[in-house]
C-alpha cells in the first residue's frame, strides 16, 4: 500500500501557522484553560459558587409565611423573589424535594397552576414514603377545582403520610431553617397537625360530594384515633352527615349533638338537627333549630363551612 | 501668574498632571454620592474610619492612644494601630484638614480620595516604566481608576495596604532600571509602612511570587540586577545600612503585637474559630474559605445587570474586554506571560479549597494561618496585573497593526471583534446605554488609528479611552449610589420599626479575654445594665475562681447590685479581701452623684479621679482590666486588681485622694512617637529628593 505523503509545503505551512498562533496573545487563553484543567478542582469551585449564589439570593420570607398562616390580610404578596430563589435551588439541586414543594406552593399562588401541580406531584414521596405537604397541597388544589376523586386521593395520601418523616425533612432543610429563623416560637409539628386536621375535613367533604358515606365513617374513625388533631367538631359533623344521608338518624343526631358540645356556632349542625326533628315529626324542636341555624347563617361566621377557608400551606 | 505656573509645571509635568487629574476629577464625579456623604461608608470601611478618626482625634489632642475605652468596655489599641498603620505620615492630612476647619467626616473622605489618587498615580507610573507610550499608561490608569476598585475604598480598608504596595513596585522597578538612592529609600519606606501593619503577608506573598517568576522569565536581567544592586550597596554602605536598620525598626510594632497576641490578653473569637493554633490572630481553614475569592469575588455582574451592582461586586469598564478580545492575534511577549503567571499563581491561592495550593501553604508556611481575607489578592494584585496585561496586549496589537502593510484587513478583523462583543452583550441582561456607547467609541478609535496619522490618532486615543471608560462608569456608579442610598433608607426604616424586646448577646470581634467571658456567660441585659455604671463603690471584697459556676452567681450578684465585689483568688491575696457586715447591702453605683467621686480628667490612656470617702472602700472602674494598667494614689503606686471578672478595681483610703490610672509605660509612648516621627522624617526627605530629581515621578525618565 502506498504511503500517504504530505507534501513538504503543507508541513511547512502548518508549522508556520502553528508558530504564528503560538506567538499570538491567543495562546494565553489556551494556557489559562490548561491551567484550570490541571490545577483547579472545578467540581469544588462549581459547588462553592452555587452555594454563594444561593446564600446571596435568600429572599425575605415574611410575606410568604404570613400568607400561609392567613395573617396577610389584603396585602398583596410579591412572589417573584421566592420563586426565583426556589428556582435557583432547583437549578443546582434538581432533585431537592423541599424546594420543589415550596416552588409548587409559590407557583400556585403566582398563577402557574399546571407547573405547581407537576412540582407537587414530583415531590409527593421520598422513595415510596408519602410526604405530607405536597400531597396536602395537591388535595387542596383539586378540591378547589371540584375534582373530588383526585382531591380525595391526595388528601388520603396526606393523612396517611408519615408526619415524622416530613418533620425530619423540614428540620434538616436549609431552606426551612432560613424560613423558620424568622419564627422562633413556631412549632412545625403543630403546623403539620393543624394542616392534617384540615386534610381530614376536606377528605370527608370530598367523600360526601362523591356520596361515599361508608368511607366517610372509616375516615372519621381514623381521625378520631389521632388524638393530636384539632377540629373534632368538624369530624363529628361530617360523620353525622354520613349517617344522615344513609338514613341512620339516631346515630346522626348523636354525632351532631357531640359536634355542638365543642362548637356551638356552626349553623349547618343546627340545620341538620332541625331537619331530623322535622323528619321525625318533632316540629316545635325542628322550628327552634332551623331558626337558630338561620340566625347563625346571617352572622356569616367565616369559620363555616369548615372547608371554605382551607388553603395551600407549607408551614 | 503664567511665569509662576511655568516655574512649577514644565510642559511634561503639566501634561502628566492633566493626564492624571482630569480622569480623577471625573471619577470623583462618579462617586459624588459617596463623597457628599449622601451614601455612607459600608462594612469594614466604617470600622476603619472610626479607628482612624479615634487615632487622629487623639493625636490632634496630643495623646498617642494605646487604649480604647469605648471598644467593648476597653481594649488595648495596638490591634487597631496595626490595622490602620499608625506611622503612615499621610494620616496627618486628616489632622491638617480638620485643623483648617473641614469636618471630620469630610476630612476622612478627602483623605480616602487623595489616597486612591495616590494609588492610581503609582499604578500609572508603573505602566509608564513597563510600556512605552503615554497612551497605554493612561489607558491602564483609567481602567484601574474606574474599575470597582474605586468602590472598595468605601467598602473595606484594602486601600491602606494597596498604596504602599503599588508604590513599592514602582520604586523597585525604577531602582532596577536606574539604581538611585531615592528609589531605594522609597522602596524601603513603602516596605516599612507595610511591615507596621498587622497584615504584611499579602505583600510578602505577592513579592515572593513576583521574584520567583521574575527570575524564571528574566533570569539574565535578574542576575545583572543583583550585581548592579550589590555595586550600589557597596557604593552607599552607610545609606544601605541605615535603610536596613529602618526596616528592622519597622518590624518592631508588628513583632510586639504578635507577642502580645501570644500572651492571650485579647481574643478574636470569630476570626479564631476553627484555627489549629492557640494564637488568637490565627484563622481556621473554614474561616479562610469564607474570605476567599469564591465567596467574595462577585463576578456575576462583570458583563450584565449593572443597574444592580452592589458594593464588593467586580466591575471593569468594557474597554478592558474589548482590548483583550481585539488583541487576541496581536503579538504575545514575555511581559504578558510574566503577568499571566503572576495572576494565575495568586488566583490559585485565592480560590483556597478549590485548589490544593492554599492548603499546602497553610500547612507549611506559618503566616498563611494568619491571613483571612484571601480575596484581597484580587484587589492588591490580580486586578491591577490583569489591567496591565490587557494594556500590554493592547500595545502589542497597535504595534502589530503599525508594522502591518494590510491595515484594512486589521480594521475588518477589529470590526468583527466588536461585532462579536456586541452580540455577546446583546445576550446579557440589563446592559446600560453607556456600555453600548463605550463599544461604539472603541470602534471609532480603531477606525481612526488604522486610517489616520499618529498625530491625529494618539490624541483621539486619549479622548476615546477617557470617554468610553467614563460614560459607561458614570452610569454604573450612578445606579450604585442610588441603590446604596435606597438600602440605607430601608435599613433605617427597619431599625426604627423593628425593635427586638429581648437583649441579644453581643457579637465580639476583638476584646479582652475576660470581657469575652462575661459576654458569653452573663445575661446580656444584666451585663448591659451593669455597664451603664462607670464607677461602683463596694465594701465587701470576695475572692473567686474563674469558672462557669461562679459566673452564674456573679450574674445574680450583679443583677441585685449587692455590696460585694469579686477579685480573682489567684491574682489577689488575703490583704485584699475584706468584709464589712455593718454597711448597706447595696453597692453604691453612682458615686459621682453622691459626691464621693469626681473625674478630674480622662483620655484614651489615663484616668485622673478625685475621691472623698468616709471609710476605706473598693472602687471598681468599669473599664476593662489589663496587665499594662498602672494605678497611683496620691502619687504613690497602688495595687490594681482585676475586679468583677473583667474590670479594674482598687482599694481607696478614707478622706480625699487623687487617683491616677495610666496605661502602659512612658517609654512605650516615646517609642511609638519616635517611630511616627521617623516615618514622617523619611517621607519628607523623600519629597525633598523628588523635588531635586524631577524625573523621578515622570516614570519615563
Amino acid at each position: 500500500m502506498a504511503k500517504l505523503k504530505i507534501p513538504n509545503i503543507t508541513k511547512q505551512s502548518l508549522a508556520a501557522a502553528l508558530g504564528w498562533l503560538i506567538s499570538r496573545v491567543a495562546v494565553i487563553y489556551f494556557i489559562v484553560f490548561i491551567f484550570s484543567m490541571v490545577f483547579v478542582d472545578l467540581k469544588t469551585l462549581n459547588m462553592r459558587t452555587e452555594v454563594r449564589h444561593l446564600n446571596q439570593a435568600v429572599p425575605g420570607f415574611l410575606d410568604m409565611i404570613n400568607f400561609s398562616m392567613g395573617k396577610n390580610g389584603d396585602k398583596k404578596v410579591n412572589w417573584i423573589p421566592c420563586k426565583k430563589y426556589f428556582e435557583l435551588i432547583l437549578r443546582y439541586l434538581p432533585d431537592d424535594l423541599i424546594a420543589k414543594q415550596l416552588l409548587g406552593y409559590v407557583d400556585y399562588y403566582s398563577g402557574d397552576e399546571q407547573k405547581s401541580i407537576a412540582l407537587l406531584k414530583s415531590s409527593a414521596d421520598l422513595k415510596g414514603h408519602l410526604l405530607f405537604w405536597s400531597n396536602y397541597n395537591l388535595g387542596v388544589i383539586y378540591y378547589k377545582k371540584g375534582l373530588w376523586p383526585q382531591a380525595a386521593e391526595y388528601l388520603f395520601k396526606a393523612v396517611s403520610s408519615n408526619s415524622r418523616l416530613t418533620l425530619i425533612l423540614m428540620q434538616d432543610s436549609l431552606v426551612y431553617k432560613q424560613i423558620l429563623s424568622g419564627l422562633p416560637s413556631y412549632n412545625p409539628e403543630d403546623g403539620i397537625n393543624q394542616a392534617k386536621s384540615n386534610a381530614y375535613i376536606l377528605l370527608l367533604s370530598c367523600l360526601y360530594h362523591m356520596g361515599q358515606f361508608d368511607k366517610m365513617i372509616e375516615v372519621y374513625n381514623l381521625s378520631m384515633a389521632n388524638q393530636e388533631l384539632s377540629y373534632k367538631d368538624a369530624f363529628y359533623y361530617y360523620a353525622g352527615l354520613s349517617f344522615y344521608e344513609t338514613g341512620q338518624m339516631d346515630k346522626a343526631i348523636l354525632l351532631f349533638q357531640k359536634s355542638l358540645t365543642i362548637e356551638k356556632n356552626n349553623p349547618d349542625v343546627y340545620f341538620f338537627i332541625g331537619s331530623i326533628y322535622q323528619k321525625t315529626g318533632q316540629l316545635e324542636l325542628a322550628k327552634d333549630f332551623l331558626q337558630a341555624s338561620l340566625a347563625l347563617h346571617q352572622k356569616n361566621d367565616p369559620r363555616f363551612p369548615y372547608e371554605a377557608k382551607i388553603n395551600l400551606r407549607f408551614l | 501668574m503664567k511665569a509662576l505656573i511655568n516655574k512649577f509645571f514644565t510642559n511634561t509635568a503639566c501634561r502628566e498632571f492633566l493626564i492624571l487629574v482630569i480622569p480623577f476629577l471625573l471619577w470623583v464625579f462618579c462617586f459624588r454620592d459617596f463623597f457628599s456623604g449622601h451614601v455612607l461608608l459600608q462594612q469594614d470601611a466604617v470600622s476603619y474610619a472610626d479607628n482612624i478618626k479615634y487615632y487622629t482625634d487623639n493625636l490632634s489632642k496630643g495623646v498617642f492612644p494605646l487604649w480604647n475605652p469605648d471598644w467593648f468596655n476597653g481594649a488595648p489599641y495596638h490591634f487597631f494601630l496595626r490595622r490602620i498603620g499608625d506611622v503612615n505620615p499621610l494620616l496627618f492630612l486628616i489632622i491638617l484638614l480638620k485643623w483648617v476647619g473641614i469636618s471630620g467626616a469630610n476630612a476622612y473622605l478627602l483623605f480616602l480620595g487623595a489616597y486612591y489618587f495616590l494609588a492610581g498615580w503609582g499604578f500609572y507610573l508603573i505602566t509608564r516604566i513597563l510600556l512605552s507610550g503615554r497612551l497605554f499608561a493612561f489607558t491602564a490608569y483609567c481602567l484601574f481608576l474606574f474599575s470597582s476598585w474605586g468602590s472598595e475604598i468605601f467598602y473595606n480598608y484594602i486601600i491602606i495596604i494597596y498604596v504602599p504596595v503599588v508604590w513599592f513596585f514602582y520604586f523597585l522597578l525604577s531602582f532596577c532600571r536606574t539604581p538611585k538612592k531615592v528609589y531605594f529609600l522609597g522602596a524601603c519606606f513603602c516596605v516599612g509602612l507595610i511591615l507596621t501593619t498587622y497584615i504584611p503577608f499579602f505583600f510578602l506573598t505577592i513579592l515572593a511570587l513576583f521574584t520567583v517568576l521574575f527570575f524564571l522569565f528574566y533570569g539574565n536581567v535578574f542576575i545583572d540586577l543583583l550585581k548592579r544592586s550589590f555595586t550600589f550597596f557597596l557604593k552607599n554602605k552607610i545609606f544601605t545600612c541605615l535603610c536596613i536598620v529602618f526596616l528592622l525598626v519597622s518590624c518592631v510594632p508588628a513583632t510586639v503585637f504578635y507577642k502580645e497576641s501570644k500572651s492571650g490578653e485579647f481574643v478574636l473569637p470569630d476570626r479564631h474559630s476553627g484555627a489549629d493554633t492557640s494564637l488568637p490572630i490565627a484563622v481556621g481553614l473554614l474561616n479562610v474559605a469564607s474570605g476567599d475569592i469564591i465567596n467574595h469575588g462577585f463576578f456575576d455582574r462583570v458583563f450584565s445587570d449593572h443597574p444592580h451592582l452592589d458594593m464588593g461586586d467586580i466591575y471593569i469598564p468594557y474597554v478592558f474586554f474589548i482590548v483583550l478580545l481585539a488583541a487576541t492575534f496581536g503579538r504575545v511577549n514575555k511581559l504578558i506571560f510574566f503577568l499571566l503567571f503572576n495572576i494565575l499563581g495568586l488566583s490559585l491561592i485565592s480560590i483556597t479549597s478549590a485548589s490544593g495550593v492554599h492548603r499546602f501553604l497553610y500547612d507549611h508556611i506559618i503566616f498563611f494561618k494568619l491571613i483571612r481575607n484571601i480575596y484581597y489578592f484580587f484587589w492588591l494584585s490580580i486586578l491591577p496585573m490583569a489591567i496591565l496585561l490587557s494594556v500590554t496586549a493592547f500595545q502589542s496589537l497597535l504595534k502589530t497593526i503599525d508594522n502591518s502593510s494590510r491595515k484594512t484587513s486589521w480594521l475588518v478583523y477589529i470590526t468583527i471583534c466588536h461585532v462579536i462583543f456586541i452580540a455577546f452583550l446583546y445576550r446579557q441582561q440589563e446592559v446600560l446605554d453607556g456600555a453600548w456607547i463605550a463599544v461604539f467609541i472603541s470602534m471609532i478609535f480603531f477606525l481612526v488609528y488604522c486610517r489616520c496619522e499618529e498625530k491625529t490618532s494618539i490624541p483621539v486615543g486619549f479622548c476615546a479611552v477617557l470617554l468610553a471608560v467614563f460614560i459607561q462608569s458614570v452610569q454604573v456608579y450612578g445606579f450604585l449610589g442610588d441603590r446604596m442610598y435606597q438600602i440605607q433608607q430601608d435599613s433605617l426604616h427597619f431599625s426604627l420599626t423593628h425593635q427586638n424586646p429581648k437583649k441579644e448577646k453581643m457579637g465580639v470581634y476583638y476584646a479582652t479575654r475576660w470581657f469575652d467571658i462575661l459576654v458569653n456567660y452573663i445575661d446580656p441585659q444584666v451585663l448591659d445594665d451593669y455597664r451603664n455604671h462607670p464607677f461602683i463603690i463596694y465594701d465587701n471584697i470576695v475572692p473567686y475562681v474563674d469558672a462557669p459556676q461562679f459566673l452564674k452567681s456573679f450574674e445574680s450578684s450583679v443583677a441585685l447590685n449587692t455590696n460585694i465585689a469579686y477579685v480573682s483568688k489567684f491574682e489577689s491575696g488575703p490583704e485584699d479581701w475584706k468584709s464589712n457586715p455593718y454597711v448597706s447591702p447595696q453597692a453604691e453605683d453612682d458615686p459621682v452623684l453622691s459626691g464621693k467621686l469626681s473625674v478630674l480628667s480622662h483620655d484614651a490612656n489615663t484616668w485622673k479621679i478625685k475621691t472623698h470617702l468616709t471609710r476605706s472602700q473598693f472602687l471598681v472602674i468599669n473599664d476593662n482590666y489589663n496587665n499594662d494598667w498602672h494605678a497611683f494614689i496620691n502619687g504613690r503606686p497602688a495595687r490594681l486588681l482585676r475586679a468583677n471578672v473583667s474590670f479594674k478595681g482598687l482599694w481607696v483610703p478614707a478622706g480625699d485622694s487623687q487617683l491616677v490610672l495610666r496605661f502602659s509605660k512612658p517609654w512605650v509612648y516615646a517609642a511609638h512617637i519616635a517611630l511616627m516621627v521617623l516615618f514622617a522624617g523619611i517621607f519628607l526627605y523623600l519629597l525633598v529628593l523628588f523635588k531635586k530629581d524631577r524625573t523621578v515621578l515622570h516614570g519615563d525618565a
